[in-house]
């Protein structure tokens, strides 16, 4: 093998592009080796765990939606878990059923925003989806519905597309009626046809090749695709309860992020996301989806980072599927919710945020007051992995041959194209990108 | 079917300055001009189906050109490019003039597009309006209102 690159080279991205939140890049190259990767974090930190504290035990689902314009439903959907968990309360049936049909309406939302809009662009050749739009206007036109659909569901049942307020701790306002739900149905119809059609296309895309060693962290339950219920489990054997999962995430301060690095129980980078509930879940998806994944060139499981396009395309067919599955059975429910008495004690809620895992667990007093609260994003967890794929990349093409002096640019952008893999939400995380590679 | 003449406050109330599109959208909805519809609190992709099939649509956005805060003025997007990736501040970044480039490559401009800016001076979180752009309230309204000049 031949080292092309000598000398000191830097690949960097001072502002992160396409990613939500603000952030930065800079790996250092010396004769041919990367010797150090930094993904930096500059969003201001924002303090969500603290405001917490003193709030009532209705409060959270209300204030944690804030976090994420993107995922707010996540957010909503832990936090009441997490309550009705510290109140010993459980929510009858058609809650848990109409909670999941919201969360995939976020999961289709999120998606098809990201696929389309962020994450096309770097596999098509272009700057932006703006760019990409002139070339292929139908595309971004079938993102445009997606996203739409998904925002039609969010409106529906959250009583808006952002930030949904009609979510409480027991259950929700109010049930939707007969005619929202055939409403809903024909508007997810539509949506799971653009969804194939999404997984059918970027079954067509040549992949950059790439396998990642990481423990995998997902949710994952008897019967069915894990959205927002399920034990935890990872590809190392680990298996546990939300309450168990707190104990195993360690988070640490590292001065370049304002976002924690987290480990499980201290170990190396660990990855949550599409890619982790794939790989430990594809026996899970139903028919439809299953084709939709053979479509897009996936297999039982999927370890390579840059396949997570394909894994949220296919998740897409899954989250219309799985919510008209829902809808076609829902009789009008019962009670919109159910009452939760605050009681003294520990709640821990972790749900499947576009993103990947989210925890949230809540400390109450006998009256409800919030003693103390801890939220973990998937974006925090996933930074180490984010840092661990761009060395393994950088230094894979290095070691192909790769001349630094010549294609420097090049790389840089494969670069944040892998970040990009992640979907990162750095406004989430900062409780995160600027992209630089240094050869010195 | 969306109406065929749209005001479009653009900003978020929670951000002082930024704000002022819908302060100056709800007032010019106060007025209950007949075949005008007023609308804000959108996201920037909501945008795009807004004013799908609409024949005029006035945006009204909190600018930043070097002018004094305070400064209105009004820009034909219908036929001036606006400089697209500069300061998009949205979420994912997709900024008011990228969503306008990207509905012109999607062939959904309005017949007649304008965008009233009002020059801000301070956007910090959980502030209003500065007393600059405060002042600069009436005169957005009438320059919304003479760009809806001579439609029906």
């Amino acid at each position: 093998m031949t080292h092309r690159s000598g000398g000191d080279h830097v690949l960097r991205r001072a502002a992160l592009a396409r990613v939500e939140g603000e952030g930065a890049m800079c790996l250092h190259v010396s004769d041919g080796r990367v010797t150090d990767v930094e993904l930096t974090i500059f969003e201001p930190p924002r303090f969500f765990e603290a405001m917490l504290r003193g709030r009532g035990h209705t409060e959270p689902p209300d204030i944690t939606a804030r976090i994420c314009g993107i995922c707010p439903v996540a957010y909503q959907t832990s936090a009441c878990h997490a309550i009705e968990d510290a109140c010993g309360v459980t929510v009858p049936e058609h809650i848990e059923r109409l909670r999941r049909v919201l969360y995939c309406g976020e999961w289709v939302g999120s998606h098809a925003l990201h696929v389309h809009m962020l994450h096309l662009p770097d596999f098509l050749g272009y700057d932006s989806a703006l760019a990409m739009a002139a070339d292929h206007r139908e595309i971004v036109e079938r993102g445009l519905r997606l996203k739409k659909a998904g925002n039609a569901v969010m409106t529906v049942i959250g009583g808006r597309a952002v930030h949904p307020v009609n979510v409480r701790v027991g259950g929700f306002y109010r049930l939707p009626t007969p005619e929202e739900v055939a409403s809903m149905r024909a508007t997810l119809t539509r949506a799971r046809d653009d969804a194939l059609d999404t997984a059918t296309f970027v079954g067509t895309l040549d992949m950059p090749a790439m396998e990642q060693p990481y423990e995998y962290a997902a949710l994952r339950a008897p019967d069915r695709y894990p959205i927002e219920s399920g034990e935890v489990v990872t590809t190392l054997g680990r298996r546990g309860s939300a309450r168990d999962y707190d104990g195993w995430v360690r988070e640490e301060h590292v001065e370049r992020s304002t976002a924690l690095h987290a480990t499980l129980e201290g170990d190396g980078p660990y990855v949550t996301g599409p890619l982790a509930r794939y790989t430990l879940n594809s026996d899970r998806l139903s028919p439809l989806a299953r084709e939709a994944a053979t479509a897009a060139g996936l297999g039982t499981t999927c370890r390579n980072p840059f396949q997570s396009l394909a894994v949220r395309a296919v998740e897409m067919v899954y989250a219309c599927d799985e919510a008209l599955s829902i809808l076609s059975t829902w009789d009008g429910g019962g009670e919109p919710f159910v009452e939760v008495p605050p009681a003294d004690g520990v709640g821990y809620g972790v749900t499947e945020a576009p993103r990947g895992l989210l925890l949230h667990r809540y400390r109450l007093a006998a009256d409800g007051t919030v003693l103390d609260a801890r939220i973990v994003p998937p974006t925090s967890q996933n930074q180490a992995a984010v840092e661990a794929d761009l060395r393994a990349f950088v230094q894979a093409r290095l070691d192909e041959g790769l001349d630094l002096d010549r294609d420097l640019e090049a790389l840089t952008r494969q670069c944040e194209l892998a970040i990009r893999n992640y979907d990162p939400c750095i406004s989430c995380a900062t409780h995160f990108l600027d992209l630089t590679v240094v050869q010195e | 079917m969306s109406a065929e003449v749209l005001v479009i406050g653009v900003g978020s109330p929670d951000r002082g300055d930024d704000g002022v599109g819908p302060v100056v959208a709800a007032e010019v909805a106060r007025r209950s001009l007949p075949g005008v519809k007023v609308l804000a609190d959108l996201t920037p992709l909501d945008l795009l189906d807004a004013w799908a099939g609409a024949r005029t649509v006035v945006l009204v956005d909190a600018v930043r050109t070097g002018d004094p805060p305070g400064t209105v003025t009004a820009l034909d997007a219908t036929v001036t490019r606006l400089p697209v990736g500069v300061g998009a501040s949205s979420t994912h970044g997709l900024g008011l003039a990228d969503v306008i480039e990207m509905s012109r490559s999607l062939g959904r401009v309005p017949e007649r597009l304008v965008v009233v800016g009002v020059e801000l001076s301070d956007c910090s979180a959980g502030r209003s309006l500065s007393p600059a752009v405060r002042a600069a309230v009436a005169p957005a309204v009438g320059a919304v209102l003479a760009a809806l000049g001579g439609q029906p």
